[in-house]
């Protein structure tokens, strides 16, 4: 494996661990998407990888070569950060040559790279400009110029677009993938923004707490979430997750009894927002609406149904306090223990 | 042509009045520093320009003065300058890199060490001025410029303004200046010292001026006239001028104060443009 992190712990204070025991793999030419909930660690991964943070046990390897105890400049990685960390005071050129200007690159090829990388993310016009007259999609461009002017073997993203608006990320979050596939460097992205892990993922690691709760395809991580964890952090809005008890190996969910090989006393069942539907279907459920969200192309519904809270996801438009049937196929229903 | 707004006349007479209230001793300075010391005698201090301007610059600046007529105040002026200088630079170089170690390299007792520094901000330069005047005697520098320099360039408020200033430098411009691979030297030199250049100006021109108004220090640390600043001379020509038998020269007395006050204003002036550029100039 080209980037390989054997059973890493890393911890600031005695009591609390913050990664523990974590193992990961990446293949030359990967797009990785580490995702969890702020203080997961996940950041924490990102930083050891760079040699930002010592770890206190384990291995990591970088192109078949052990890192450890290697400076970042060492490991031969690029790293953009959530707030740019462009040098201030240095123009756009400056910025992007600094890094091969210490590596004691010549002068001729310094430009010649410059002025490649600049072509490919269109930021030639900015070349003379101070970071500071930039817009932040010119200086996220930036960014990522100093990063791929090094040619590293591994790219570490850090939150790059949470500074960005909406329209921007969205945009810059296609364009990075596109970049991806052109350059084909091995790259490890970290956010807490699930859409940008599904988009830009080769395979997503969701993170909880420390501990992988789960590594695979964007469409494995969607339809076979591992945990109930990671089947509430993945998707917008998120799954709704019922408690059911069991009684003689089957549980009575509303109102139907599903066969479950398992003993436990209780069981989560989760039900994408957008499994639950207007056309006929296994279950039939009654819910009462108490708000509606209008997002255009469709409305985001919550209500209430047998005492519990529910998302539904329909291009039904109900108002408040209106009771409405929906359906639910028994396919789309999510057992977790 | 310009409206003259009227609403703003009573403001503007005022400030005026007020700038001419200050500017009018300096000008009575420059004014009396024109004259012969016979006129001054008969009639006081002067408000018209007099007859003898160059001469009396002249005979200041290249006729050797004084107490003991050894030192002409062009050669004051050039010590005033290199105790000036010294003081600022090495004040504005010490307390960076002081700075430096205190904020980047987290070895123990660094906080401890910070705070101890700071400590000595309560002490002004007079009570310790007799252990330095010891150690100095002992080492062999008085009459020497590093004598006169050295042991002031510690400097308490300068290292803590520059600590202040790279606490708020964000950490990830150093984890980025490390990946490109800069050295602890280098992230010094090309990032820290560029973004803290606001910084520097304003402490040096703080400190230029704190330096070359030094006086008790110099009295102590020098007994040489070739040693002597502007500011121990002008003391002297009025000491001369009290004590000795010659007709007191205030003309003189009067040309070193003017000479005195030029430099730090011309450091204010020349500098406060840099100071507000880089003002303009500087976002994190």
């Amino acid at each position: 494996m080209y980037l390989n992190i054997k059973d890493v712990d890393k911890s600031y204070s005695k009591e609390k661990k913050i990664i523990h025991g974590l193992s990961l793999e990446a293949e030359k030419g990967e797009f990785l998407v580490i995702v969890g909930p702020s203080g997961c660690g996940k950041s924490t991964l990102l930083r050891m990888i760079a040699g930002l943070e010592e770890i206190d046990r384990g291995i990591i390897e970088i192109d078949g070569q052990v890192v450890n105890s290697l400076s970042p400049a060492q490991r031969d990685i690029a790293m953009v950060f959530q707030n740019y960390a462009l040098y201030p005071h240095m123009s756009v050129y400056k910025n992007l040559s600094y890094g091969l200007k210490n590596r004691g690159f010549d002068k001729g090829l310094i430009e010649q790279r410059v002025h490649e990388v600049a072509k490919l993310l269109q930021i030639e016009e900015f070349l003379f400009r101070k970071p500071s007259a930039l817009s932040g999609g010119q200086r996220q461009r930036v960014a990522m110029g100093r990063a791929i002017v090094r040619e590293p073997k591994v790219f570490l993203y850090d939150e790059p677009l949470s500074n960005l608006d909406a329209k921007l990320r969205h945009q810059m979050r296609i364009e990075i993938r596109k970049l991806h596939e052109r350059l084909g460097i091995t790259s490890v992205y970290v956010t807490h923004d699930q859409v940008e892990a599904m988009t830009l993922a080769d395979r997503i690691v969701v993170m909880n707490e420390g501990k992988i709760e789960q590594i695979g395809t964007p469409d494995e991580i969607y339809n076979t979430p591992a945990s109930v964890f990671v089947a509430k952090f993945m998707g917008t809005p998120p799954m709704n997750i019922f408690q059911v008890k069991i009684s003689n190996g089957k549980m009575d969910f509303l109102g139907i009894e599903v066969e479950t090989g398992s003993s436990d006393d209780t069981l989560f069942v989760g039900i994408r927002p957008e499994a639950i539907q207007d056309e006929e279907s296994d279950i039939s459920i009654e819910v009462a609406v108490t708000m509606v969200e209008r997002l255009g192309s469709e409305n985001i519904i919550y209500g209430e149904c047998m005492g519990e809270q529910v998302i539904i996801k329909s291009k039904k438009t109900p108002s408040k306090n209106d009771t409405m049937q929906f359906y639910i196929p028994k396919e789309s229903i999510f057992i977790f223990s | 042509m310009k409206k003259i707004r009227y609403d703003k006349l009573p403001v503007h007479i005022f400030l005026i009045v007020s700038a001419l209230v200050f500017l009018l001793p300096v000008w009575m300075l420059i004014a009396t520093s024109t004259h012969s010391p016979e006129e001054i005698i008969q009639h006081g201090f002067q408000l018209g320009i007099g007859e003898h301007f160059l001469s009396t610059y002249k005979s200041i600046l290249f006729e050797k003065e004084g107490y003991t007529k050894s030192v002409t105040a062009g050669r004051m002026l050039i010590n005033s300058l290199i105790l000036g200088f010294g003081f600022a630079i090495g004040k504005v170089i010490i307390s960076s890199l002081a700075a430096y170690a205190i904020v980047y390299f987290r070895f123990r007792l660094a906080n401890f060490l910070f705070w101890i520094i700071f400590l000595t901000l309560l002490l002004p330069v007079e009570v310790r001025i007799v252990p330095s005047f010891e150690v100095l005697s002992t080492l062999g520098l008085l009459n020497s410029y590093t004598g006169l320099i050295v042991p002031l360039i510690a400097s308490a408020t300068g290292t803590f303004f520059f600590r202040q200033f790279y606490k708020s430098v964000p950490d990830e411009l150093l984890e980025a200046a490390k990946i490109d691979g800069a050295g602890s030297w280098q992230f010094f030199i090309d990032i820290l010292l560029p973004l803290s250049k606001t910084m520097m100006v304003a402490l040096f021109i703080v400190m230029f001026i704190v330096g070359w108004n030094q006086y008790l220090w110099p009295v102590m640390m020098t007994t040489k006239p070739e040693y002597s600043t502007l500011l121990l001379g002008i003391k002297e020509i009025y000491q001369s001028n009290f004590e000795g038998s010659y007709l007191p020269e205030y003309n003189k007395a009067a040309a070193m104060t003017i000479l005195a006050l030029i430099v730090p204003v011309g450091i204010v002036v020349i500098f406060q443009k840099w100071f507000v550029k880089g003002l303009v100039d500087t976002e994190k």
